[in-house]
């Protein structure tokens, strides 16, 4: 009697999963949700399972049709434009965040470079919480375009830097 | 052979939608006992959840804005049963204790017409047609009666089940949804979730936009019954509202019951025929002008040749279900054989190039 009553307890109040926790804090720190409460991140992380990936295994091909972005729980990933590195992400780098403005093919391939376990925000869970709180997603969609501004900020600057090295 | 055809993305995107049907029809066999509440929690869900979401905005807590919901249903709902369905039980009473006088006129007109056409065009014609359809129409009743037992058994069941499913629906769709996508391979997670979207997208629109369709014809047709002098106006109005549901034939079979009730009265009243055909015509003009290009124009892609065939072929297997279930399978069907052979011929291109030595393999 006395175990039931205490697993009755510790169901009402039990505490919330430390890897939740984790993945919250992990997509907190990540300029796309700047300034928003983590309870509103609880609710888009609570339900979506986290993927594994094997090393040298492609996460998207250039081309693929893109659904949303995803953060690194843990691992590594090589963003490659053909024989091109573009970038090496680790944990807490996010990724593919054209998708989640943009029914656009995959502009690289992202391939786990080893055992990657990732978690992916997409496009239709975005719609979903901008019907159910719109100021937060709205939030989301500045500081993404906050984060895509950056982006090009960086991809003029090294076009710029390749057009002078060519002239040299 | 095999090879061939998986290699080609229609072949395997056609076997990828075949077995996906396959577990369709698998799931609808294995639930058949609760299919009915289980559809009508879904399309019940796909209504309500705007109005949860409404009231999440409020910033109210997701159980509560979900009770708040589910209670505003059931108090419509049992207004509706309140006041509706006693109305609706007279005039089908009414209507039963006139089936004889019908299927005599009937059998009257019948008999009449037959003699004229065999007058006329000199072939030979069975008119005793009319005096067996006068007697089928006896035993459908007598049958009518017995099969409303088992009706009422399944209705019982559906009041207590139809609120349940709703609420769970309502409350872990998401986790649902989540779960199931997760069982595919890493290489379609991404296309299954698009297709997934796009299709629940498109359906939940489309629901939303029907139901909402009936209502307004059921009401615009009620009103002109009533007003035109028809004594079973709310019947035949709640008829015609869910007739509405089938494009293209549903208003032409709207226009027989209402038609035949006429012939209750013991006499042919051309005027009432020609009031209720102009009932009929209002409220597809209506629909047609109003409703539809606000409402449904964005939801069904298809051509309405496809629509006809569609509707026509489904019920003619599925009979009244299968003209309902046509539009909503016919463009969920298009939605995911486009999504998978776009996907999937991006998808083989690349496996053909990656027959060659990938990037990781030539620098090593």
């Amino acid at each position: 009697m006395t175990k039931r009553a205490s697993s009755l307890w510790s169901n009402l109040f039990r505490k919330r999963n430390p890897i939740t926790d984790h993945i919250i804090d992990m997509w907190s720190t990540t300029p796309l949700f700047r300034d928003i409460p983590k309870r509103e991140i609880l609710q888009l992380v609570r339900d979506m399972p986290p993927r594994n990936y094997a090393p040298n295994e492609y996460i998207f091909h250039s081309g693929d049709q893109g659904a949303g972005a995803a953060i690194i729980l843990s691992g590594k990933v090589h963003i490659r434009s053909g024989e091109v590195l573009l970038a090496e992400l680790k944990e807490g780098d996010f990724f593919g965040e054209i998708a989640l403005v943009l029914d656009v093919p995959r502009t690289a391939d992202a391939i786990a470079v080893e055992d990657t376990e990732l978690l992916f925000f997409l496009r239709p869970e975005l719609e979903d919480w901008l019907s159910r709180s719109p100021y937060f997603a709205g939030r989301l969609g500045s500081n993404l375009a906050y984060v895509l501004a950056q982006r090009l900020i960086q991809a003029n600057k090294s076009l710029e830097q390749a057009g002078q090295s060519s002239q040299i | 052979m095999i090879q061939r055809i998986l290699n080609n993305p229609i072949g395997r995107a056609l076997i990828i939608y075949l077995i996906m049907l396959f577990v369709l029809i698998l799931f609808v066999v294995l639930l058949q006992p609760v299919l009915f509440p289980l559809v009508a929690s879904f399309i019940l869900f796909s209504i309500l959840d705007p109005f949860k979401n409404r009231l999440l905005r409020q910033g109210m807590n997701s159980t509560a804005a979900i009770l708040v919901v589910l209670l505003g249903v059931i108090t419509f709902g049992i207004l509706c049963l309140a006041l509706g369905v006693p109305l609706m039980l007279d005039q089908w009473e009414w209507l039963q204790s006139r089936l004889p006088v019908i299927a005599a006129q009937i059998a009257k007109l019948m008999d009449m017409f037959g003699g004229s056409l065999v007058h006329m065009s000199g072939m030979q014609m069975d008119t005793s047609l009319g005096d067996r359809w006068q007697a089928d129409v006896k035993n459908w009743s007598a049958d009518a009666v017995v099969s409303s037992a088992g009706i009422m058994m399944t209705s019982a069941m559906s009041l207590v089940l139809i609120p349940l499913i709703t609420f769970f629906l309502l409350r872990d769709y998401r986790k649902m949804r989540n779960t199931l996508i997760d069982w595919l391979p890493n290489s379609a997670y991404e296309l299954g979730w698009l297709i997934y979207f796009r299709v629940a997208k498109r359906l939940q629109r489309y629901i939303r936009s029907v139901a909402l369709q009936s209502c307004i014809v059921a009401v615009v047709t009620t009103t002109g019954f009533y007003l035109i002098g028809l004594d079973t106006s709310v019947l035949f109005g709640s008829l015609a509202g869910l007739l509405n549901l089938i494009p293209y034939i549903g208003p032409l079979l709207s226009l027989v019951p209402p038609m035949l009730a006429t012939l209750g009265t013991g006499s042919l009243d051309i005027f009432m025929m020609l009031s209720i055909l102009l009932v009929i015509m209002s409220a597809q003009i209506i629909d047609n002008v109003i409703v539809i290009p606000n409402l449904i124009a964005h939801t069904v892609d298809l051509h309405p040749m496809l629509v006809l065939l569609g509707v026509v072929v489904f019920g003619y297997l599925f009979g009244f279900v299968g003209m309902l279930i046509a539009i909503p399978l016919l463009t969920s069907s298009k939605i995911i054989l486009t999504g998978l052979i776009n996907g999937l011929r991006k998808k083989l291109t690349e496996d053909v190039l990656y027959i060659l030595p990938k990037p990781e393999e030539n620098q090593a």
